[in-house]
């Protein structure tokens, strides 16, 4: 029924009382949003709590929705703020101290390897549960500057200038921050001396 | 290396399992999405009603501030594109041009380029130096602003022009010779200036005449011809402190100033004086559209005629190019004694009536075509059109003419006596002193007490 209709439409129906179109909504943005509080905060159970405060909060407050704005950006706007408040509300918190050294899983494939040799896995290798794990733990380590855009960016395939309006900030900013980002991630897999090989060698 | 492994980690990154969300998350959602939707709908009808009208108005809010930003955005942009287009086209001098010439014309750029023999510059910058042979003469200037007409062995030069925007100035510094400036209501507001050697001539709305006599004696003479001229001594006299450096010339009037002189007091011009000007410029040659009629009681029968009507070829011309085309026509139309060409060059002059209307030349113009259409025997239409010059010109000086054309059309044409009489009469009471009066009176058979 509300297959075709942009978000912002459907934000207008919801408003006028169609709860079909806000269930909708629901569907279309139920997994980015999960998928990006728990990259945000390390915890599944927590992501899905924090995804439902998500969607709540969005439909109560649609009456103060900007219909000249994008919903998606709108709702990962709020979906970044929760997760902040719950990262520092250390309620849901893991015990994984920023400053602490990661202790990767060796498992069959290890990040570094997919991320330093495209050969040494097929993409169907890359889906898995220990890689997933591991960048996990990774992002989880890194500061939540970063790991915002990591996620808005590399994992939900946000552009700079969604991620920026999300976040709030430049898109300037943004394009810095993912520089660090990755660089930080690379150190922590290991990769930074094979950069620096690299550089040497060129 | 740094690229691939970037792109490499955005690609591995994106591919990573997706978290799937579980059936408690489901089940989460509804259960609390029901409670809202349950509550929204618990609320009393009055809340629910506002709500709407609160919802309602902050989306009206939400679309005028957007509008009123957006129509911000675009008046900015406009009053910027047109204040940006004002300013360039402001600041760019209005350039005079030349107009008409005869004889050798030779033009030493302000750019340092040189112009003769028929090749000259488009417009005239500050700097450039005109010279004008003996035998030639040549007008520039700048069509309903101001025009110069520089005589032969004239030398002048372009010394200042301002923006075409706000209050303008246009000076000009005779090096030696005569010329005639017309200043004209275009320019009104603005400053114009001759200077020579000795002497400063700024118009003030007019007509006047600069001589710098480089032979001889270095003696700048002005006459003005219309309006007002302030001429003021160009280097201030030694040993007259109290000096008056300024006089302003009337109409009529003329000054001299020799170098480091003042201006001589302006006395009234002589006859001759205005028989030279008048050889000079040409001046005789005014008016531009003139009826040969005799400046007699019977001039309104002359006219019917009909007249012939003579137009100036003065330059530069003010008279549109039409005007040739239609004599032209009317010439054939006589040639060929073909009403249909007759009819089309009563068209093509009453065109240009209306669409190039002038005060100079309407009247004269008007009265021509009344009297062609009584010429083809049209007795109405030429009623109604010496009507409109009764109507529309009641002050011209020619008007008199036309309410006499209407009587002596009902009176001989027309037979309607009773309408000439009604013409005649209204003639004595609008145009008591006219010529026309005095061929009224003899039409009623009105005797004229003598004093």
């Amino acid at each position: 029924m509300f297959d075709n209709r942009p978000d912002e439409a459907l934000v207008s129906i919801a408003r006028s009382g169609d709860e079909g179109a806000f269930e909708e909504l629901f569907n279309r943005y139920k997994k980015p949003i999960i998928n990006f509080i728990y990259r945000m905060i390390g915890n599944k159970e927590t992501a899905e709590e924090v995804a439902v405060e998500v969607f709540m909060k969005a439909y109560n407050n649609l009456h103060i929705f900007d219909p000249n704005k994008r919903f998606n950006t709108w709702l990962f706007t709020i979906a970044k703020n929760l997760s902040k408040n719950a990262m520092r509300d250390r309620k849901y918190f893991r015990n994984v101290s920023l400053d602490q050294d990661i202790q990767l899983e060796s498992g069959p494939v290890s990040l570094r390897d997919v991320i330093a040799d495209p050969g040494s896995a097929p993409d169907d290798a890359i889906r898995t549960k220990e890689l997933e794990r591991e960048a996990q733990a990774i992002l989880d380590s890194m500061p939540v500057k970063y790991r915002e855009v990591v996620v808005l960016c590399s994992i939900q395939g946000m552009t700079y200038k969604e991620a920026a309006e999300v976040i709030g900030c430049s898109v300037a900013s943004i394009s810095t921050r993912m520089t660090e980002a990755k660089a930080l991630f690379m150190k922590k897999i290991g990769l930074d001396d094979v950069e620096s090989k690299t550089s040497e060698g060129l | 290396m740094k690229q691939e492994l970037s792109a490499r980690f955005d690609y591995i990154m994106a591919n990573l399992r997706q978290a799937e969300p579980s059936p408690s998350f489901e089940h989460n959602f509804a259960s609390r999405f029901s409670e809202a939707v349950a509550r929204r709908q618990m609320e009393p009808l009055p809340a629910r009603v506002f709500g709407k009208i609160d919802h309602f108005i902050r989306d009206l809010g939400m679309i005028l501030s957007y509008r009123r930003r957006m129509l911000a955005r675009v008046t900015a942009s406009f009053l910027i594109t047109v204040s940006a287009g004002a300013y360039i086209y402001s600041s760019q001098p209005s350039c005079p041009y030349l107009m008409s010439k005869s004889g050798d014309i030779r033009i030493i750029g302000g750019n340092g380029s040189i112009y003769g023999k028929g090749a000259y510059p488009d417009k005239l910058i500050v700097g450039d130096v005109i010279y004008v042979d003996p035998s030639g003469q040549l007008d520039l200037g700048i069509p309903d602003r101001y025009i110069i007409r520089m005589k032969g062995a004239s030398k002048l030069r372009v010394a200042s022009l301002t923006p075409r925007i706000g209050k303008g100035m246009a000076e000009f510094e005779l090096i030696e010779g005569n010329v005639l400036v017309n200043v004209e209501d275009g320019f009104k507001g603005s400053r114009f200036t001759i200077n020579t050697d000795s002497a400063t001539a700024t118009a003030l709305g007019t007509k006047f005449s600069v001589d710098a006599r480089s032979k001889g004696k270095a003696l700048t003479g002005i006459r003005v011809l219309e309006g007002k001229v302030v001429v003021k001594s160009r280097h201030h006299p030694r040993g007259m402190a109290l000096a008056r450096q300024v006089v302003t010339v009337d109409a009529g009037q003329k000054t001299e100033v020799v170098p480091d002189g003042i201006p001589s007091s302006p006395q009234r011009m002589m006859e001759d004086e205005w028989d030279e000007l008048d050889e000079l410029y040409g001046l005789g040659k005014k008016p531009h559209v003139m009826l040969l009629i005799k400046n007699t009681p019977g001039r309104a029968k002359e006219l019917l005629g009909p007249c012939p009507i003579i137009i100036s070829d003065e330059r530069p011309r003010q008279i549109p190019r039409k005007v040739d085309r239609a004599m032209l026509r009317i010439g054939q139309a006589v040639q060929d004694n073909d009403r249909s060409k007759h009819l089309e060059s009563i068209r093509m002059l009453e065109s240009i009536v209306k669409e190039e209307p002038n005060p100079k030349y309407n009247v004269q113009f008007l009265l021509y075509i009344g009297s062609y259409y009584e010429y083809l025997s049209l007795h109405e239409e030429a009623i109604k059109v010496f009507e409109g010059v009764v109507k529309d010109y009641p002050d011209s000086p020619l008007a008199s003419i036309g309410a006499c054309a209407i009587g002596i059309i009902y009176d001989e044409k027309l037979g309607d006596r009773d309408r000439a009489e009604k013409a005649y009469r209204a003639i004595l009471s609008r145009y008591p002193n006219s010529l026309e009066a005095i061929w009224a009176e003899e039409r009623l058979g009105i005797k004229k007490e003598s004093n």
